[in-house]
């Protein structure tokens, strides 16, 4: 059972790469599509050079290692210029649902708590300090994107070891600095953490609709009908990449920030009864 | 001077990259990896020197089709003048007879 489905989900990783380059290492298409991807190109651009790859390869009879050296450094070597849109406007589209989204989980959680116990909610310098804090990771996470990106995906195990030290140091403040510096009703945590949490939503479906899909599939360059987008579950992680490096990372937090509110709403109900 | 080349293999027809590099091999060459080729293609289609268009293949794998543009015609007379008068000279100087000939102009960079 497990055999299969370790066998379906390796059948399925270089779905993308077998088919726009049968001819090419799916391995080293997948190196190829990762850099370009990380440098910014759009699936058309993305898709066209790894066709450009499979054409010579299919001709030549050559490997693609042998032909074009390291897939990564071949990448770079184009030196193409990404069309993909990473203006400021692009960057707060999608960075800013998560921002927001996260700011009213937390008043949500911290206001549920305190209506729980019967308390009133107490903004603590450490409470700030903590939401101060995540701005400050996420604008560290926009600004060094791509060193991120490539952490995760080159050292997955790492990155989870830095989030998790981050994250336990991130809680200090909470227990250190417990001076009350507002204090209201409950309730208003609640309604407002919450009212918050629903606008963030309502962003991210406002936004979807607008711009269409957010993913970008990777395209051959020839008829349209070879298109990904069309033939089929894109394969991760490259076709379901979004308009920009920021938006792959963003676009996964934005599902999991209300599903882990809930989650952690559940669990405060529960210890707290 | 690959670039010089490759104007040069494309000046009869349009034709796809491992043409380019069979045709270069063909006249003596030697090997042109797909590695250096096809960064130079893109940076000589970003120069506006050639132009480029995506072929379905008849049978065979799809190809992505290379033709000179009139820029890239007066680029390939300027290198082709320009490498003359360099050859001249060197094989001057080489023989021992060399004089002051006309300054070599510095040679293009594409970005």
């Amino acid at each position: 059972m497990s055999s299969s489905i370790v066998h379906f989900i390796r059948s399925r990783r270089f779905t993308v790469e077998q088919s726009l380059a049968p001819h090419v290492d799916a391995r080293w298409a997948e190196d190829l599509l990762l850099e370009l991807r990380l440098l910014g190109l759009s699936g058309d651009q993305v898709g066209a050079a790894l066709s450009e790859v499979e054409s010579h390869c299919a001709d030549s009879g050559e490997r693609a290692a042998d032909a074009f050296g390291d897939a990564r450094a071949y990448g770079r070597s184009l030196r193409l210029v990404g069309e993909v849109d990473v203006s400021g406007r692009a960057l707060l589209q999608s960075v800013g649902p998560v921002v927001v989204e996260f700011v009213g989980m937390m008043l949500l959680i911290w206001g549920f708590t305190a209506w729980r116990r019967g308390e009133q909610l107490d903004i603590t310098g450490g409470r700030l300090l903590v939401l101060v804090l995540v701005l400050l990771a996420v604008a560290a996470v926009v600004r060094w994107s791509d060193a991120v990106l490539r952490l995760a995906i080159h050292h997955p195990v790492l990155l989870w070891g830095v989030v998790m030290v981050v994250t336990v140091v991130g809680t200090v403040p909470l227990v250190v600095v417990t001076v009350v510096l507002a204090r209201f009703n409950a309730g208003w945590g609640v309604g407002l953490g919450a009212a918050v949490l629903v606008g963030a939503i309502g962003w991210v479906v406002a936004r979807h609709r607008t711009s269409g899909s957010l993913v970008d599939p990777i395209t051959s360059p020839f008829a349209a009908a070879r298109s990904y987008a069309r033939s089929g579950t894109p394969a991760e992680p490259f076709a379901g990449t979004a308009h920009s490096r920021i938006t792959t990372l963003a676009m996964h937090s934005e599902a999991l920030i209300p599903i882990w509110t809930l989650i952690m709403l559940a669990l405060t109900w529960w210890l707290t009864r | 001077m690959l670039e010089l080349c490759v104007l040069q293999a494309l000046v009869d027809d349009a034709t796809y990259g491992y043409a380019i590099a069979t045709r270069l091999a063909d006249s003596g060459l030697g090997v042109v990896k797909g590695g250096t080729l096809y960064p130079l293609l893109i940076r000589l289609e970003s120069a506006g020197l050639i132009t480029a268009d995506w072929r379905a293949g008849d049978g065979g794998p799809g190809r992505k089709y290379y033709e000179l543009t009139a820029d890239g015609r007066r680029e390939l007379s300027r290198l082709t003048e320009q490498w003359s008068r360099f050859t001249e000279l060197t094989t001057a100087i080489l023989a021992g007879s060399a004089v002051a000939t006309d300054a070599i102009p510095k040679a293009k960079v594409y970005p």
